[in-house]
């Protein structure tokens, strides 16, 4: 079943457009993330679902409820926002963020229903902590447990991983991403950072130019991107020159860009067309990032991954070693 | 109609009735002439003018001397009780300055307590045997006024240095500059937007003061309105003088918001490194310590000591029923009016919390106004704003208590509001945000999450416009009710009878609060 549906979305403040004609859905228990650069209006679909803006175009389903008739009943508690800043409230202790929005119940049995989260979220020895006696990840699972006391069917999450460190960042990925699929909530992720999003995500909307350029599975996108921007985006492309087609004899009909992954290309001493300078070695730790430029065209500066220099130093000759599956012809 | 639009409707309505007295007076100066105007232009006018001038530059002079020299000095330097000095040359805030000129005429007049000291000291018999500077002078108004208004200069230079970032200092030092070219090629030029911005609040408040200028007999544009409203009758007239000055105030704004818009080239962000103090011995330790020491001196320890004196000498003949009933008025009046105008500062920033758009802003913006507007042309808008009221609906709220409390919202509105604006600014929106997606009610939210983060915001309002109420004279000279008297009003009363000795009773209260605030904002200093 669909959880959230926008169709043909659009969002201006003031003159200025931020999204245009975005449509997507997400069905129970999907988690869906929103990829975009900082500013492309990721977050403001979040706050359009969750009645935060309202002078959108276009419809939003939560289920079957229209939200912009019935925005009262349709967002009554069914929608949990996770918010970058994780906006706990400092005056209020553990307990008292939780029991926030529980409403129509007694104290007591408020208390139960924070208590069962509060173990859940490995959290119960910080009960009565204030907000800022807690660490960044005990803050961000407060908050989860905040959205998650009062049961709703969607969330959102608002960056939920950019304050935390690398390490806690994928552990928290992990526990959030069994949280989300054990209460089987529709969710709708938004960042800027597509580790993230390709490893979380069961499927992935990328905005372009003010809307959702293309929207599929990780694998999908990650394969067949629509155009240069999608494909960068996910991962780090070298683009080719176009001649190098004809040693392959490929056709482009359309006039499309030649691009390889970086991870598919590699280097080779065997002799071929394709002859390379080394114009620059950076040292990466696991690796070494090569940067080298064809002698026959212009222009065209390339990234290759290496885990040994084999004798490679600066101007060094070598040759691009092409299998004619990595290559993709792509928009621009 | 929707929560929002009432609060927004509230705050237009508000600021509408508080900007009218204001309105009403600036409409006067386009009135016809009047042969008590007349009068006013061909004898005293351009004295009003001349002496208000004088006061100005020389308040301005002054001021911006003490406070900057006293703000470079502690921040750039380590010195014996820097420390302390740190705070204590806020002190003399505390003093209102008609409280100061009443202590220095009774201790520098020709029979005051220091020049009789001085002259046994030195054996002389009679004044004119000695140099003497009568203090009862317009240039003894522009010594005393500076001595508890160079703080405003001393607290805005000292944000600034301190906000100030090392390097542009080590970077003239690597330059080969000496410590004094260093002072005058770079700290100076970088820090003439804060003395300036200081120095135009000591000059406003210096311009729109009675206590002092009416004390020493010196003609100004407010002791004329005045003399105009009591000694002619003529609100018409005195509202003419209070248009003149508001414009002139409005023209010190303009000049201060025009030459604030340099202060952008301060440093900040990743480069700053804090300025690191320079520790001081031997003569430059004694000088940087006397040259400190000279204006907390002056300015609050010898008129406070001064003060306990005539009060230990004259409490017991001044604090009677009719003191009691006195204080218990006044009290009654700081506490009704500050908790008025707290509340009504909620409505104003809250609005703009909930709105962010340009209207609720300059709502907000045109009540801040009210602040630099002198007390005297506050009250006298007010009495003319309400004696049209009286007149329509047949009422008398002129002389009524509501007249002055309305006035009191028209002055103080934007203390309150800075401190709400201050307080709002560290509660992020995403609170808001998240008690909407929490399905949260607006007056759940008040009550749960904005009323217990801004309460030390509201206590901080409440306390400061009270304070403010209580050192209150000129508005509340004209605008008080028959037989009501504030500790303000009567220790001027008392100065005005001779009693110099019994003024300080109920002076010495007002002090004693004023020094509450200013310990609040030493606090606010430590915190931020």
């Amino acid at each position: 079943m669909v959880g959230i549906s926008l169709k043909d979305f659009s969002i201006a403040f003031g003159d200025t457009q931020i999204l245009k004609n975005v449509s997507f859905d997400v069905k129970d228990g999907e988690i869906v993330t929103i990829l975009g650069a900082s500013g492309s209006g990721k977050s403001t679909i979040l706050r359009s679902i969750s009645s935060l803006e309202d002078k959108y175009k276009g419809d939003i389903y939560l289920h079957t409820c229209y939200l912009k008739k019935n925005q009262n009943s349709c967002a009554t508690q069914d929608i949990g926002y996770i918010f970058q800043d994780y906006a706990l409230f400092p005056h209020l202790n553990v307990l008292e963020n939780i029991a926030f929005a529980l409403k129509g119940i007694s104290k007591k049995e408020k208390e139960i229903e924070v208590d069962k989260l509060l173990e859940l979220f490995d959290l119960s020895e910080h009960k009565y902590k204030q907000i800022h006696e807690l660490s960044g990840g005990q803050q961000q699972r407060v908050s989860i447990a905040r959205v998650i006391a009062y049961k709703p069917k969607v969330l959102l999450l608002d960056e939920p991983f950019s304050n935390l460190d690398s390490i806690l960042r994928n552990k928290t990925k992990i526990w959030l991403k069994n949280i989300i699929k054990e209460f089987g909530f529709s969710a709708i992720l938004v960042t800027h950072d597509k580790k993230e999003a390709l490893s979380i995500s069961d499927k992935i909307g990328i905005i372009q130019d003010k809307t959702i350029v293309q929207f599929g599975t990780p694998k999908e996108l990650f394969s067949n991107p629509v155009n240069k921007y999608v494909a960068n985006f996910l991962g780090d492309i070298n683009e080719l020159p176009k001649e190098i087609l004809k040693d392959f004899n490929l056709k482009n009909k359309n006039d499309d860009d030649l691009i390889i992954r970086v991870n598919k290309t590699f280097l080779t001493n065997k002799k071929n067309e394709h002859k390379l300078r080394l114009l620059d070695i950076s040292y990466c730790g696991d690796y070494y990032e090569l940067s080298l430029e064809f002698t026959k065209y212009n222009n065209y500066v390339i990234i290759v991954n290496v885990e040994k220099l084999n004798g490679y130093t600066k101007e060094s000759e070598l040759y691009l070693d092409i299998n004619k599956e990595n290559l993709i012809l792509i928009k621009e | 109609m929707k929560y929002f639009k009432k609060l927004t409707i509230s705050s237009g309505l508000l600021t509408l009735l508080i900007a009218l007295p204001a309105l009403l007076i600036l409409v006067n100066i386009a009135s016809p002439n009047t042969q008590n105007w007349q009068h006013l232009k061909d004898t005293v006018l351009s004295e009003y003018v001349f002496n208000s001038l004088y006061i100005m530059f020389g308040v301005a002079f002054l001021t911006s001397i003490i406070g900057f020299t006293t703000a470079y000095i502690t921040t750039m330097y380590s010195f014996t009780f820097s420390k302390f000095y740190h705070y204590a040359l806020i002190l003399p805030f505390a003093i209102p300055t008609y409280i100061i000129s009443y202590v220095y005429a009774g201790m520098f007049d020709i029979t005051g307590s220091v020049t009789m000291f001085i002259l046994d000291l030195l054996g002389k018999e009679n004044i004119t045997q000695i140099y003497y500077m009568d203090i009862m002078s317009i240039q003894g108004a522009i010594i005393v006024m500076s001595l508890v208004l160079y703080p405003y200069v001393y607290l805005i230079s000292k944000t600034y240095l301190i906000a100030e970032s090392a390097s542009i200092i080590d970077a003239s030092k690597t330059m080969g500059l000496s410590p004094f070219d260093t002072f005058i090629k770079v700290i100076i030029p970088i820090s003439r937007p804060a003395i300036v911005a200081g120095t135009i609040l000591a000059v406003m408040e210096a311009v729109a003061d009675f206590g002092v200028v009416d004390y020493y007999g010196v003609p100004t544009f407010v002791t004329g309105i005045f003399r105009t409203w009591y000694g002619m009758g003529s609100v018409e007239d005195a509202s003419k003088l209070a248009s003149m000055l508001m414009l002139f105030v409005f023209t010190l704004i303009f000049l201060e918001r025009f030459q604030r818009r340099n202060i952008r080239y301060r440093s900040s962000g990743k480069d700053f490194a804090p300025i690191c103090k320079t520790p001081l011995k031997g003569k430059a330790n004694v000088l940087a310590f006397i040259i400190c020491f000279i204006p907390v001196f002056l300015g609050f320890i010898l008129p406070l000591a001064q003060m306990s004196h005539w009060f230990i000498l004259s409490y017991e003949d001044v604090i009677d029923e009719d003191f009691i009933r006195i204080l218990l008025q006044t009290l009654s009046l700081g506490i009704g009016g500050s908790l008025l105008i707290t509340m009504l500062g909620f409505i104003f920033v809250y609005n703009v919390r909930l709105h962010k758009n340009k209207i609720s802003d300059n709502l907000t913006q045109i009540v801040k106004l009210g602040y630099s507007i002198p007390g005297a042309v506050v009250a006298v808008g007010v009495l003319s704003f309400f004696s049209h009221v009286d007149n329509i609906f047949n009422i008398f709220i002129s002389g009524s208590i509501l007249a002055i409390i309305f006035a009191y919202c028209v002055r103080f509105l934007a203390i309150s509001i800075n401190n709400y604006e201050s307080g709002f600014s560290k509660i992020p929106q995403s609170y808001d945000d998240a008690c909407k997606t929490m399905s949260i009610s607006e007056t759940g939210k008040l009550r749960s999450v904005i009323f217990p983060l801004i309460k030390n915001s509201a206590l901080a309002s409440f306390i400061v416009v009270f304070i403010e109420i209580i050192k209150e004279l000129p508005l509340t000279m004209i605008l008080r009710p028959f037989n009501f008297d504030t500790l303000a009003v009567y220790s001027h009363e008392l100065v005005g009878q001779a009693q110099l000795y019994e003024s300080s009773v109920p002076a010495m209260f007002i002090v004693a609060l004023g020094i509450v605030s200013v310990l609040l904002l030493a606090k606010k200093m430590i915190k931020d």
